[in-house]
């Protein structure tokens, strides 16, 4: 059976001939993961997203959703996608109007994840879209998104705009409505807000992936601890100071278990990248 | 709904509906702003015709008013047609919109016919709602007026028919030729609406202006390159009691239709290769 949700061949793409954001880039991503796409600024994560939706179109290379290329925009390929962008406009009309017209278009909308979703945002039905501030106007959009039941979700900087409650629940809304079937990729920089929602982490540096792993095999090989300042720092693979003493990455040599640390993972990638790499080639 | 691959009406009749129920505020603010320049065009028109009086007749004055009004109808709703053609990627002119409208599960075809019945059917009905009641506010208000009994007539057909003129009488009395002229003014206009189509597909910003300011430039430079080759002679062949004036405004209308096909053409490579990016006509 094939498992891949995603594929990405040799992707080649730039805003302009001196604004050059992938050459020959390649990435798979599976079924049934919720993928964490990180990276610096402007090096082409938003881009990848639209990339992958189709609103881009790369140079050379191709995107394909379930072995069918995007760059086709067919209705059934577009129907079984739904991309949450970091900047949206909702219309002046009610959730229910909104739903009325919109939902048609995806086969499997399920209005009971919808009232649910709203509900645990403390949003309700009744709700007018142009009314809303701009998080409850993300959190609706994102109950929209999930209620859709695609089976691709593409969130880009999910968490911006909402308040401290409403990312916890933006945290169990996403982990609910997950199954085997279904990939959700978020791109974020609010790494915290996420870490533990994440079952693939992809770090991109616009020309090639530094990283592109499971959680699970990254907390196999890597060790995440905190120390203080006292503490010996030898054989660490990456050292951050933090606010008890230093925030480390160790090689994982007695499979003990530790949570990641998506922040430090990600400036040990920039950092310390062939040191990182090495222990995953081993 | 379906998930043809080709063309569903069903998807189209959605995607028709989400456009004009999500942009209701823009048809209601065309729908006033024709309403309230068509009633106080008629107002001010009727009212400066029969202040104006130069002992004419209450029904010479009616019929001129009718007249004055068929000609600017005539302007104002190809204006207005073409601006609204200008508009056909209204719902794509901002990166969020054409997040929005590109991710939308329906054909390329799909979107692009439930835009041009946007652009060309529903903004007409606005218009002719619009002249409507503007007619019925002028009917309404005429108490307030002391006009002759002539203008009491629910004057929109008479203003659309406008019997003062008598077309037949321009063409030689020929059905023949008249045909003729009117296929040349139907593909003229058809080629003209499709070059706003096309500079609306291509111009994200200010697509009327833009394509409108082009077409007066080729405009200039095209009157400029004929005025220095075309022979005064030449101007004579035109003469419409000359059979082959009939022969060669039918082959400028073909001209005309082929170009209106090209454009069209054109409009649907820059919308089936619309990225959210800026549109290129060459991808």
């Amino acid at each position: 059976m094939n498992t891949t949700m995603i594929k990405a061949e040799h992707l080649t793409f730039g805003y302009g001939k001196n604004k050059q954001v992938f050459d020959d880039f390649n990435l798979e991503i599976e079924k049934g993961e919720i993928v964490g796409l990180l990276g610096k600024n402007g090096t082409g994560k938003s881009t990848l997203l639209y990339i992958i939706c189709g609103l881009l179109k790369p140079s050379h290379g191709n995107v394909t959703i379930k072995g069918i290329d995007i760059r086709r925009r067919l209705p059934q390929t577009l129907s079984d996608i739904y991309l949450v962008p970091e900047e949206f406009d909702l219309p002046n009309l009610s959730m229910k109007q909104f739903v009325k017209l919109n939902s048609g278009f995806y086969p499997n909308f399920s209005n009971e994840t919808l009232s649910t979703c709203l509900n645990d945002f403390d949003l309700g039905m009744d709700i007018n879209l142009g009314e809303l501030s701009m998080g409850q106007k993300k959190k609706a959009f994102m109950c929209f998104a999930l209620a859709t039941n695609t089976s691709l979700l593409l969130m880009d900087e999910p968490t911006n705009g909402l308040d401290i409650p409403s990312k916890s629940q933006f945290r169990k809304v996403i982990a609910s409505g997950m199954t085997n079937e279904k990939t959700i990729i978020i791109s974020t920089h609010q790494v915290r807000d996420i870490d533990r929602l994440l079952d693939h982490i992809t770090i991109i540096d616009g020309t090639e992936v530094l990283l592109d792993k499971s959680v699970k095999e990254i907390t196999d090989r890597l060790y995440f601890c905190e120390q203080s300042m006292n503490e010996p720092t030898d054989g660490a693979l990456f050292i951050q100071p933090s606010v008890q003493g230093n925030s480390i990455i160790m090689e994982n040599r007695f499979d003990e278990e530790s949570p990641i640390n998506l922040e430090v993972l990600f400036n040990a990638m920039l950092a310390e990248r062939s040191k990182i790499q090495e222990v995953f080639n081993k | 709904m379906t998930t043809n691959m080709n063309f569903s009406f069903t998807r189209l009749m959605a995607v028709i509906k989400r456009d004009m129920m999500e942009n209701w505020k823009t048809n209601l603010y065309r729908f006033i702003g024709v309403y309230t320049g068509a009633a106080m065009a008629f107002l001010f028109g009727m009212y400066g015709i029969l202040s104006s009086n130069r002992g004419e007749t209450a029904e010479e004055q009616y019929t001129s008013f009718c007249s004055t009004f068929h000609s600017i109808l005539t302007f104002v709703t190809f204006f207005y047609l073409m601006i609204c053609a200008s508009r056909i990627m209204e719902v794509m002119n901002t990166k969020n919109k054409r997040i929005s409208y590109m991710m939308l599960p329906a054909t390329i075809g799909e979107k692009l016919i439930s835009r041009v019945i946007y652009v060309c059917i529903t903004s007409m009905i606005i218009f002719s709602v619009g002249i409507f009641f503007a007619e019925l506010t002028r009917l309404i208000l005429l108490p307030l007026f002391d006009v002759p009994e002539e203008f009491y007539r629910f004057c929109l057909f008479d203003i659309i028919s406008n019997t003062s003129l008598n077309y037949n009488a321009l063409y030689d009395d020929s059905r023949h030729n008249f045909i003729i002229v009117l296929i040349f003014l139907i593909s003229w206009f058809l080629w003209s609406h499709s070059i706003y189509i096309l500079g609306g597909t291509y111009f994200k910003k200010h697509p009327f202006i833009k394509t409108w300011g082009i077409m007066i430039l080729l405009f200039v430079i095209i009157t400029y390159i004929l005025g220095n080759m075309v022979t005064k002679e030449l101007f004579l062949y035109f003469e419409p009691t000359d059979k082959s004036f009939w022969i060669n405004a039918v082959i400028i209308s073909t001209v005309l239709l082929i170009f209106t096909v090209i454009n069209w053409t054109l409009s649907y490579h820059l919308f089936r290769n619309s990225q959210i990016t800026d549109r290129k006509l060459f991808t």
